[in-house]
C-alpha cells in the first residue's frame, strides 16, 4: 500500500520537500502507523494537538475522523499543512 | 474635557453649504460605542432617516477611526466607513487600510461626518483645524493612482487620502473607495455614495500626536504584543508574513469551502497553481499599513505574457478566488492585473468577480446570448476576459458592463428569465470565498451579516484556523454561539479598527483589547472585557435594528437557492447540505430574538438601546 503524503506551507520547509511517498505491507493503517513511519523516514515528529498544524485525510481534518486512529487505505492522500491567511 | 488615546473631535462636512463644523467628543457616546465602528453605526442610527435614496444627498457617509489609532499598538490603525449601500439598501460597513486613519487622527479628528452633495466636483483638504473645500474638476474622471498624484502635489506631498475612481464617479454600485496606497473600502459601494456627492476625495494632513493615561502600562502591553508576533515561529505570523492571506488559497480549495464555477462547485485542477511555493515566486516587495510590523501586503511581479511588465500589490486571497476560482482562471498574471485595474478604478475585487461569475454561467446555461454581451463569448477560465469584464463594469461600457457594474441582484432581477438562480448573494451583497455547505458555523455568520454576504463581520476562526480551539466545520451542535462570539468580537475589535486578520488569528482579542484600551484612554469601564464584549454585543444589535427599520428582517437571513437545495459535489465536503432552519433557529435563540429574527425590547434595553 502506498499514501502519498504532501506537504504545504510553512511544513514543506520544515521537511525540505513538497511530499514523500509512504510504503507499507498491511492494508488498512491508521494515522498514528503513518505518523511513525514519517517519523522514522524524515527525523521529523508530527503532534496531532499541535495547533500551528493541521492533518488532512483525502481533505478532511484528521482530528473529526477518528484523530491517530483514522484509518487510511491505498493511495489516500495526506496533508500536513499550517492553515493562516483568510480572507 | 481632556481626552486620552482620542482626538476629541468629529468633523462635520457639508458639501451643499461647503461648511464644516467641529463637534467635541462625548463622554457618553465614548463609553457606549467606544469608537471606529461603534461610533459610525449609532451616528447613521440617529441620523438617517429611513428610506431615504443611498444615492441621494440624504445619505451620509462616516469616517471613523478609533482610540488607539495612531498609537504604538500594532495594527490597531485602519479605518471604517459606514453608509447605507447604494447595492443592498441596508447598513454597510466597510473597512479599509493604509494610511488614511491615522494621518485623519494626527488631523485631530475621531470621525468625519460627510453630508449633502457638491453643486461640482470637489475635493475636501484638511489640515489640521484648516478645512478647505476644493474644485476636483482636474481630478474628476482620473483612476485613483493619477488623482492621488495630482491632489498630493495640489496640497502636501506628504498627505493622504481616500479617494474614488472612475467606478465610483459613474455610480458603480459595486465600487470602492480608496486609499493613496491602494487600499481599499470595497464592500457595499461606498464609492458610489461618494460619487453621488460629486466628492472625488478627502485628503488629510496632521500634525497632533495623541495623549496617552499610561504611557508605561501601554508600552507594556505594546511589548508583549510585538513579543507574541515575533515569536510565533511556524504558522500565524510567520507563514502570514510571508505571504499574507494568500497562504490560505489552496489550503481553502482542499478543505472545500473555497468555491469554484460560481459556486457550482466543480473540481479544479488549477488549484495546483495556487499553492504558496508558487505564489511566493511572484513576490518582489512587501507593505504594510501604519504601525503594523505583519507588512501583510507584497508587491507581485509579472514578467511573462501579455501583462509583462506589471508590478502593483498582490491580489488577496478573495481577490485571487473572485478573478481565479469563481471563474474558473488560473492566469495569475491576469489575476495581478484585474487587482491592479480594481484598484486604479475603484471597484469591488469580490463582487465584480462574482458579477463576472454570474454573467459567465448564465452565458453557458443560454440565459443570455451574445447580442447581449456586446458580442463577448463568455467562457470559464479566459484570462482576457475577465481583465476586459473588469474594465468594462468600472467604466459601465456596454449592455454587460452597464448591467453588472448594478450588483448581480438587479442584473438578476432586469434579465429575469430565472437568472436570480445564478446570483449569489445575500440581501443584495455577493458573496465572498466561502460555501457555507463546507463550513455551517462561517456559513450561518455570513447569512446573518448586517451588511449582507460578508465574511469579514463574521469570521469563524473556531471553524477555519481552530482558534482559540478547532470545532468541525461540518457539524451544526454549538455553531451559533461560535458565531455570536466572533461576530461581537469583531464588532467591538472594529472599534479601535483593529485589523481582522490579526483579530482572526487570536492574537488579538478583547482581552487585550481591554489592556490596551485602560492604558491609552484611562477609562474605568475599559479595564473589564465583559464590557467590551457588551459593547460589541451593542453594535450587532444596532446594526441589526437599522435594517430591520429598513424593512430588512429574519426573512432575508437566507442563501441563494443553489447553496439551499443542491447538496455540495465536490470532496471533501461532498454531500454536505446547510441546514438553515436549525442554524437560524439556534441562532435566534442565542441572540435572543424573537423567530422572526428581530432583536427584543428586552434585549435592547439590557444593551441600553431601547
Amino acid at each position: 500500500m502506498k499514501i502519498c503524503v504532501r506537504f504545504v506551507g510553512w511544513p514543506a520547509s520544515l521537511f525540505g520537500k513538497s511530499y514523500v511517498w509512504l510504503f507499507f505491507e498491511n492494508s488498512p493503517i491508521i494515522l498514528r502507523k503513518l505518523l511513525e513511519k514519517l517519523e522514522l523516514e524524515t527525523g521529523i515528529k508530527i503532534n496531532l494537538k499541535d495547533p500551528n498544524l493541521v492533518v488532512l485525510i483525502n481533505g478532511k481534518l484528521a482530528e473529526f475522523i477518528g484523530g491517530l486512529n483514522a484509518t487510511l487505505k491505498d493511495m489516500d492522500e495526506v496533508i500536513i499543512t499550517s492553515i493562516s491567511g483568510g480572507g | 474635557m481632556e481626552y486620552f488615546g482620542y482626538a476629541g473631535k468629529i468633523l462635520r462636512i457639508n458639501l451643499n453649504t461647503k461648511n464644516f463644523v467641529v463637534e467635541p467628543l462625548k463622554k457618553e457616546f465614548i463609553k457606549l460605542f467606544i469608537g471606529g465602528r461603534g461610533f459610525g453605526i449609532k451616528i447613521l442610527w440617529d441620523e438617517l432617516s429611513i428610506e431615504i435614496d443611498p444615492l441621494s444627498p440624504r445619505n451620509k457617509l462616516v469616517f471613523s477611526v478609533g482610540p488607539l489609532t495612531g498609537t504604538k499598538v500594532q495594527s490597531a490603525s485602519r479605518w471604517v466607513v459606514q453608509f447605507k449601500s447604494p447595492l443592498t439598501g441596508i447598513y454597510c460597513r466597510s473597512v479599509g487600510g493604509g494610511f488614511f486613519g491615522a494621518e485623519l487622527k494626527f488631523a485631530g479628528y475621531d470621525a468625519i461626518i460627510v453630508e449633502g452633495r457638491a453643486e461640482k466636483p470637489t475635493y475636501v483638504w484638511i489640515n489640521d483645524d484648516n478645512v478647505e473645500f476644493r474644485d476636483a474638476s482636474r481630478v474628476w474622471g482620473l483612476n485613483t493612482w493619477a488623482t492621488k498624484e495630482i491632489l498630493q502635489e495640489e496640497t502636501d506631498k506628504r498627505a493622504r487620502m481616500v479617494t474614488i475612481g472612475p467606478a465610483g464617479e459613474r455610480l458603480v454600485r459595486i465600487s470602492a473607495i480608496m486609499t493613496d496606497d491602494s487600499r481599499a473600502a470595497a464592500r457595499g459601494g461606498g464609492g458610489a455614495v461618494m460619487g453621488s456627492k460629486n466628492l472625488k476625495a478627502i485628503v488629510v494632513k496632521g500634525s497632533r500626536r495623541i495623549s496617552i493615561h499610561d504611557e508605561d502600562a501601554l508600552n507594556e502591553v505594546v511589548n508583549e504584543q510585538i513579543k507574541a508576533y515575533r515569536e510565533w515561529p511556524s504558522t500565524p505570523p510567520a507563514d502570514f508574513k510571508s505571504l499574507g492571506t494568500n497562504t490560505g488559497t489552496y489550503v481553502w480549495y482542499i478543505l472545500g469551502h473555497f468555491p469554484t464555477y460560481n459556486f457550482q462547485q466543480r473540481e479544479w485542477p488549477s488549484i495546483e497553481r495556487f499553492r504558496p511555493e508558487v505564489l511566493k515566486t511572484y513576490v518582489i516587495g512587501h507593505k504594510g499599513c501604519y504601525g503594523c510590523m505583519m507588512q501583510c501586503g507584497k508587491i507581485f511581479r509579472v514578467t511573462v505574457g501579455p501583462y509583462a511588465g506589471v508590478a502593483w500589490e498582490f491580489p488577496e486571497l478573495e481577490t485571487e478566488w473572485a478573478f481565479g476560482g469563481i471563474v474558473g482562471n488560473s492566469n495569475i498574471e491576469s489575476i495581478i492585473v484585474a487587482n491592479m485595474l480594481c484598484d486604479l478604478y475603484g471597484l469591488d475585487t469580490i463582487s465584480t468577480g462574482v458579477a463576472i461569475g454570474f454573467a459567465t454561467e448564465l452565458y453557458e446555461k443560454s440565459v443570455i446570448s451574445r447580442t447581449e454581451t456586446d458580442g463577448l463569448e463568455l467562457k470559464w477560465g479566459d484570462p482576457e476576459l475577465v481583465v476586459e469584464l473588469v474594465r468594462r463594469i468600472a467604466l459601465r461600457i456596454g449592455n454587460l458592463g452597464n448591467l453588472l457594474a448594478e450588483g448581480v441582484k438587479r442584473a438578476a432581477e432586469l434579465i429575469g428569465r430565472g437568472a436570480e438562480k445564478y446570483a449569489m448573494h445575500i440581501k443584495g451583497l455577493e458573496m465572498p470565498a466561502y460555501d457555507p455547505r463546507a463550513m455551517k458555523g462561517q456559513g450561518i455568520g455570513i447569512v446573518t451579516s448586517n451588511i449582507g454576504a460578508s465574511h469579514a463581520v463574521s469570521w469563524n476562526k473556531f471553524e477555519i484556523l481552530g482558534k482559540p480551539k478547532r470545532v468541525d466545520p461540518f457539524t451544526v451542535e454549538g455553531k451559533a454561539e461560535l458565531t455570536k462570539y466572533v461576530q461581537d468580537e469583531m464588532a467591538v475589535c472594529e472599534t479601535a479598527v483593529f485589523c481582522k486578520l490579526i483579530v482572526n488569528h487570536d492574537v488579538i482579542n478583547p482581552y487585550f483589547y481591554s489592556r490596551a484600551l485602560y492604558a491609552a484612554t484611562g477609562i474605568e469601564d475599559f479595564k473589564d472585557p465583559n464590557y467590551l464584549w457588551r459593547v460589541g454585543e451593542r453594535i450587532w444589535n444596532l446594526e441589526r435594528a437599522f435594517n430591520i427599520r429598513e424593512g430588512v428582517d429574519g426573512r432575508y437571513d437566507t442563501l441563494p437557492e443553489r447553496l439551499l437545495n443542491e447538496p455540495m459535489p465536490r470532496e471533501p465536503a461532498k454531500g454536505q447540505i446547510f441546514e438553515l432552519e436549525q442554524l437560524l433557529k439556534d441562532y435566534y435563540r442565542v441572540r435572543q430574538w424573537d423567530e422572526r429574527g428581530v432583536p427584543t425590547k428586552e434585549k435592547m434595553l439590557e444593551l441600553g438601546l431601547a
